[in-house]
This record gives C-alpha cells, sequence and structure tokens, in this order.
C-alpha cells in the first residue's frame, strides 16, 4: 500500500514513520517535502502507469510552495485519486481548517507535543485504513 | 268622520257622550210617546164604547115610543164630552130620529156602515152602535168624536220629551265636561310630556299618576319607558364624556410624544400597526432634506442603501407580523448624498388587551463607531489570522524540542547519566507546557474577538461536542456528566465549546477523591439564560474567587492540577465579550459551581454597546 506523505518538517516526518513501522502497517512511505512536489508526484500516477500510485494519503498543511488544502483539492479533483482517503496532519488547531478539511473529505489530526500522544496515530491510522477497506 | 278623527280627544269625548244622550233619549221618548198614544186609543175607543151603549140604552124607549125629543134629550148628555162633535139617533130606514151637535158645530149625522163598529174618519172617530131591546133591533146610533184631545196629548208629550232632552243634554254636557277631565287630562299630560322630552331631551321629566285604570298603567309604563331612556341617556352622556377626557388625553399625550420627539437629538419614527410609518421627527426632516410628507407610508424606503433595503424591508415585516422587536442595522441617504451608518429599533406599544396599537422606533447615527468597528474587526481578523500562524509556526519546533527530547531520553537511556536524564525529562516537560501555553495564548486571543459568525446555536449540540473531545479525561476520571436541555444562544460556536470545554475539563481535573459528578444546565432570567457547571470536587476558597479568572492565575503547583492558568481566563474573556458575566459558588471540598450567562439575542448585546458608544 502506497502512501503519500506530504511534510516538510523532517522530524515530524520520522515520527510519523515511527509511529506507522510500530502500529506494524504495511505501507511504503512516498514523502514530499513541499505541495508542488506532492501535487508533481499525483500527475505522474495519474500519467505513468508504472508510476507508483497513491492508497492514501497524509498532507501537513503548512507546506512550502502549495500549501496543503490546495494538494487535498488537486487529489479531489483528480480522475483517479479523487476516492483516496486523506488524513490532514497539523499542528493547526484553527476551526476553519477543521471546517475546510472536513468539507473536502479528509479526517483530521493534530499533532499533539509529547512522544506518546504523537504515537497515537498509529492506531488512529490503522482504524482509517480499516474504515476505507483498505486493511 | 274624517274631520271628527281630527278634534281633539277633550271635544270627541264631549261629542260621543252628548250622541250617545241623545239617541238614548230621543229613543226612549218616541218609544213612550207611541206606547202612550197606543194606550189612549185604546181607552178611548173602550170609553166611547161604553158611553154609546149607555147612551143607546137610554134611547131604545125613546124609540120604542116614537118620541124624539125624550131622544134628544138624551144625546144632549154629550155635551159634557166636549170632544163629541155629534151625534144621531138613526131609525131602521136610516134617517135621523134625533141629533145632537155640539155647540158652534153645525155637523150632519156622521157616515156609519154598519152597527156595533168604531172607525176613523177623516173627521175623527166614529162610533156605531145598535139600539135593540130585547134582541130587536129599533135603530142606530151613530157619533163623532173629534181627535183634537188626541192630537193636544201627543203635543204635550213631544213637547216633554224634547224638555227632558234638552234637560238631559245640558245635565250630560255639563257632567261631561266635569269627567272628561278624568281620561282627556292623563292624556293631555301625556302628550305634554312626550313633546317637553322631544323638545328638550329632558329625561327627568314624569307624568302623574291620577287613575288605577288603564290610563294610569299606561302613565306607570310611560314613567318607567322613561326612567329607563334617563337611566340609559346618563350611562351614555358618561361614556360620551369618559371617550371625550380620553380622547383629550390621548391628544394631550401625542402632543407631549411629538414635543420629546421633535426635541430629541435622535431620529424618531412611529409606525401603524401595519407597520406603514406614520410620523418622522424634525431630525429626520432635517437629515433627509425632504419633507415629512415624503418619508412617510413606505416612501422612506428610497433613503435605504440599495444593499440594505431587501433584508430591511424583511426583518421590518417579521417584526410587524409578530410583534417582535425590530433591531436593524442599515445605510440611509444623508441630503448631501452621503450614506451614514444607523442603528434602528422599534419597539411595540400594545394597548390593553395585548393588541399593537402602534410602533416607535428610533434611528441612532452609527456612522464612526460602525467604521471603527470595521476596523478594529479587519484588525481583529489581521491578528487572528497572525495568532495562528505564530501559533502553528511555534508547534513545530517546539514539538521537535519536546517529541525528541523525549525520544532521546528512551533512546539513549543508558547513554546519558542520572543528571542527564533529569535535564532531558525538563526539556521535554518544558516543550509540552510551551506547547499547551500556546495553544491556550491563541485560544485567549480568540476569545476576545467577536466571531462574525455569531447566530443562534444549540448549546445542546455544542455542550455534546465538547464532551466527545473530552472523552479521554471522562473515561480516566470515570467522569460522570448529566445536563439538561440546554437552549439556543446567540454566541460563536467555538467560543461556546470554550466555555463547556473549560468548565468540564476544570471540574474533571481539580477532582476529589470520588469519581467526578458533574451537571450542566441553564435557567432563563429575564432576556439572559443562566448556565451553570456544578461539580463534586474540591472547590475554592472564598478569598479565589475572584483571583482565579485572571491570566496564569493558578492555585495549584503540583503536577496532579496541571495546566497554564489561562482556561477561565479565557472563559471570562468570552463572556465578556457577549456581555454577560461568569462566577463561582464553592464549599470548599464539597464541591464548586460556575456560572455564566449569556443574552438570547446577540445581537441586542451588540446594539447596546453600539448605542452606548454613539452616546
Amino acid at each position: 500500500m502506497n502512501l503519500l506523505l506530504a511534510e516538510d518538517n523532517l522530524p515530524d516526518a520520522l515520527l510519523l514513520k515511527e509511529a506507522v513501522a510500530q502500529e506494524d502497517l504495511p505501507v511504503r512511505f512516498y514523502v514530499e517535502s513541499d505541495g508542488e512536489k506532492a501535487i508533481e508526484f499525483i500527475a505522474r500516477a495519474e500519467q505513468d502507469p508504472a508510476a507508483p500510485s497513491p492508497h492514501v494519503a497524509l498532507l501537513d498543511l503548512n507546506l512550502p510552495k502549495v500549501d496543503g488544502f490546495d494538494v487535498l483539492r488537486r487529489i479531489r479533483g483528480s480522475a483517479r485519486f479523487s476516492a483516496v482517503p486523506v488524513l490532514v496532519v497539523t499542528s493547526s488547531d484553527s476551526p476553519a481548517d477543521r471546517k475546510t478539511a472536513a468539507e473536502l473529505g479528509a479526517r483530521y489530526f493534530r499533532k499533539p507535543a509529547s512522544y506518546s500522544d504523537f504515537l497515537k496515530i498509529g492506531p488512529f491510522l490503522r482504524s482509517f485504513l480499516e474504515e476505507h477497506g483498505l486493511l | 268622520m274624517r274631520a271628527f278623527r281630527e278634534i281633539p280627544i277633550r271635544q270627541k269625548l264631549m261629542a260621543i257622550v252628548m250622541a250617545s244622550t241623545a239617541a238614548a233619549l230621543l229613543l226612549a221618548g218616541t218609544g213612550i210617546v207611541a206606547f202612550d198614544s197606543f194606550l189612549y186609543r185604546r181607552d178611548l175607543e173602550r170609553d166611547l164604547s161604553a158611553l154609546a151603549r149607555i147612551i143607546s140604552d137610554n134611547c131604545t124607549a125613546a124609540l120604542t115610543f116614537n118620541d124624539p125629543r125624550v131622544a134628544a134629550d138624551t144625546l144632549n148628555a154629550l155635551r159634557a164630552r166636549t170632544h163629541v162633535v155629534a151625534a144621531c139617533v138613526l131609525g131602521l130606514d136610516g134617517s135621523a130620529f134625533a141629533r145632537y151637535s155640539r155647540q158652534n158645530a153645525n155637523a150632519g149625522c156622521p157616515q156609519s156602515a154598519s152597527a156595533d163598529r168604531t172607525s176613523f174618519a177623516a173627521g175623527g172617530l166614529v162610533v156605531s152602535r145598535a139600539i135593540t131591546l130585547d134582541g130587536h133591533r129599533l135603530g142606530t146610533l151613530v157619533m163623532l168624536y173629534d181627535l183634537g184631545e188626541i192630537s193636544e196629548r201627543t203635543r204635550l208629550l213631544g213637547l216633554t220629551v224634547l224638555g227632558v232632552l234638552l234637560i238631559s243634554s245640558l245635565l250630560a254636557w255639563l257632567l261631561s265636561s266635569l269627567l272628561r277631565g278624568v281620561i282627556a287630562n292623563p292624556i293631555s299630560q301625556l302628550v305634554s310630556a312626550t313633546t317637553s322630552v322631544s323638545v328638550t331631551s329632558d329625561y327627568s321629566v314624569r307624568v302623574p299618576k291620577t287613575s288605577g285604570d288603564e290610563l294610569g298603567q299606561l302613565v306607570d309604563r310611560f314613567n318607567e319607558m322613561l326612567a329607563s331612556i334617563e337611566s340609559r341617556d346618563r350611562i351614555l352622556r358618561t361614556a360620551l364624556q369618559e371617550r371625550g377626557e380620553a380622547l383629550r388625553d390621548a391628544e394631550r399625550a401625542r402632543e407631549r410624544f411629538r414635543f420629546m420627539a421633535e426635541s430629541m437629538p435622535q431620529k424618531i419614527f412611529t409606525a401603524a400597526p401595519d407597520g406603514s410609518i406614520d410620523y418622522f421627527n424634525r431630525q429626520w426632516v432635517e437629515f433627509t432634506g425632504v419633507e415629512f410628507e415624503q418619508l412617510t407610508g413606505e416612501r422612506w424606503t428610497r433613503f435605504v442603501h440599495p444593499d440594505d433595503l431587501e433584508e430591511n424591508v424583511v426583518v421590518w415585516r417579521r417584526s410587524v407580523a409578530s410583534g417582535e422587536p425590530f433591531l436593524f442595522q442599515h445605510r440611509f441617504r444623508r441630503a448631501d448624498g452621503a450614506w451614514r451608518w444607523h442603528l434602528s429599533r422599534a419597539h411595540a406599544m400594545r394597548d390593553a388587551e395585548g393588541r399593537i396599537s402602534m410602533w416607535i422606533g428610533s434611528n441612532t447615527d452609527i456612522h464612526e463607531q460602525k467604521e471603527k468597528e470595521q476596523e478594529l474587526q479587519r484588525a481583529n481578523d489581521d491578528l487572528q489570522q497572525f495568532a495562528y500562524s505564530a501559533s502553528h509556526d511555534l508547534q513545530e519546533p517546539i514539538r521537535n524540542v519536546a517529541v525528541y527530547s523525549e525520544i532521546v531520553l528512551r533512546r539513549y537511556h543508558s547513554v546519558v547519566d542520572e543528571d542527564g536524564r533529569q535535564f532531558l525529562g525538563f526539556l521535554a516537560e518544558g516543550g509540552r507546557r510551551l506547547a499547551t501555553l500556546v495553544d491556550d495564548l491563541l485560544a485567549y486571543t480568540r476569545a476576545g474577538v467577536l466571531e462574525s459568525g455569531a447566530t443562534r446555536i444549540s448549546a445542546s449540540a455544542v455542550l455534546q461536542n465538547a464532551l466527545s473531545n473530552l472523552t479521554e479525561a471522562i473515561r480516566e476520571s470515570r467522569a460522570t456528566v448529566t445536563f439538561e436541555p440546554l437552549p439556543d444562544v446567540f454566541i460563536g460556536e467555538a467560543h461556546l465549546h470554550q466555555l463547556f470545554q473549560n468548565l468540564i475539563g476544570n471540574a474533571i481535573k481539580y477532582r476529589g477523591e470520588d469519581p467526578p459528578r458533574i451537571h450542566v444546565s441553564a435557567e432563563r432570567q429575564g432576556s439572559y439564560w443562566r448556565f451553570s457547571v456544578q461539580d463534586n470536587g474540591i472547590g475554592i476558597d472564598v478569598q479565589y474567587r475572584e483571583k482565579i479568572f485572571g491570566v496564569f492565575k493558578r492555585l495549584h503547583h503540583d503536577r496532579k492540577y496541571s495546566g497554564t492558568g489561562i482556561g477561565l481566563a479565557i472563559c471570562q474573556r468570552v463572556v465578556d465579550r457577549y456581555g454577560g458575566r461568569i462566577w463561582v459558588e464553592s464549599i470548599p471540598g464539597k464541591g464548586a459551581t460556575f456560572f455564566f450567562t449569556l443574552g438570547g439575542q446577540a445581537s441586542e448585546v451588540e446594539a447596546r454597546t453600539l448605542e452606548s458608544a454613539a452616546g
């Protein structure tokens, strides 16, 4: 299972990978460090059958160049990947952001400031994938 | 007959009495005369018949002996009867045997057809009598008796009757003159009373009752009728008088209102119950530069900004239909063409029956405040955006410090010594606290900003939402949260969410030995709702009841009650922003109840703020 992670903060990317590894989820990470690169990844997958296709996407919101919601909109606007489950993983606690994510059909996970809390994203992701029939 | 109908009752009564008296007397008189005449004639006939028999008996001898002289003497005895005109004794051959005639009368023997007969002839009554002796007829006696006696008697009787008639009539006239008053007077009095009532409208007159008969009853009924009309008239007069006074009062009140409205610095209007505006004060005329007549009815809408007009009309009609107060912010065009923001409000005045009698409204120029408010809103929006970005951008490095010091502490546990582990622990803890502080500061910033999305929201729904965020804490502490149905309130959803989450979070955090029992309820207090969050926790000492609402104010420093000391400050700020109040009542060791009030209409709160700013 291919997981597209759009995250510019390396420490967070590592933490996410660790949470996934601890939960022992069968996913392969494709990490893009800005919004533009994430969109390019999707475009490649749409055009090139040989390129990896995302089965699930984890998006940070505050990304360089193009922000996470634009990446999310690109996915929802895609012919092939509009139904891909998306989880917004962000430091933001803004109600507006939560609302926008919900409107675009994405789940929301706020990054916590403690290691054990952060690792909770593992079980959260597992149930999320199960909900979408990916596990 | 028609003429008779027209004459007064008095004369009518007289005429009736006189006519009936005369008719009765006339009839009686005629009857008496006729009967008397009949009796007299019968007696006369008998008398004459008896006389004839005597005479004829006395003449028997004279005829037998053929001695006319004796017969003549016998006849001469008739002198005593002055009305015997002539008498003859006739022989069997019909020739006169003897004769008698009254002095001065030279009558021949009266003609007689047969004997023993009495008949009226032209000259008078003729009596014939056969003169017989032992059954043999000797001759015939014939007498003529004039009717002068009868005529005279009849004349006398007629005169008597006439005299009686005259005297009776006179008596009847006198009596009826005296008695007609019995009937005519009450009627006249009734007539004069009705005339007086109809002319003067004075219903206090009464007709004196003089008899117990139908006329008396008529007088009684008439008096009763007058009394009833009089009392109704009095009630009507009183009602009219009161109405007149009420109208004068209303006019005075109107005058007073006009005077007040004209002298107010604010724009004032009034509307009919159907919502059509019927009055604008002088300030309106000065503001718009047009005459009063060009504003009334629906004409004022020409001065409302086109962007505001549609909603304005909808909101106004809604108020008019429901009777709810009207409250609206809109722009009006000034005489120089400038659009000025106004805050308009109107309240329905109701009469004793609760029906709307009129609307009274004011329009306050809030243009400067509105502009400042808009500036402030922009500044707020900017600040809010900045706060979010700052918070977000701060969170990332803080999180890295906190999380990674924790990772180092776990993964490289054996590499660092005891001091190193402690210091790494400080780093992790400090980072977490810093992250919480940044979050709380953001929340505190947001609490002071009026969200433009303050709408009517269900407090129950927001409470459920807040509870779902606290699921973990509720489960861990084995807390029970109960709540009553909560009302709809006007507040930003995030703000109410914050209130519930902080207060219930505190109730869980500051728990005692027993599992927390928390109860949320709301109670209407005038135009406000008073919410309460009650717990069975450790409570708060009375001296700290004010202090706890300050920023960074905490009562506990042990790890058990961790926190930044900003939660209640946020609550205070939110409630302040909506014109409400927050306070706590507590018995230390037994629990605490936090109360806060919120208006049912956030717009009312906003309007009050704006108006007080506009002075």
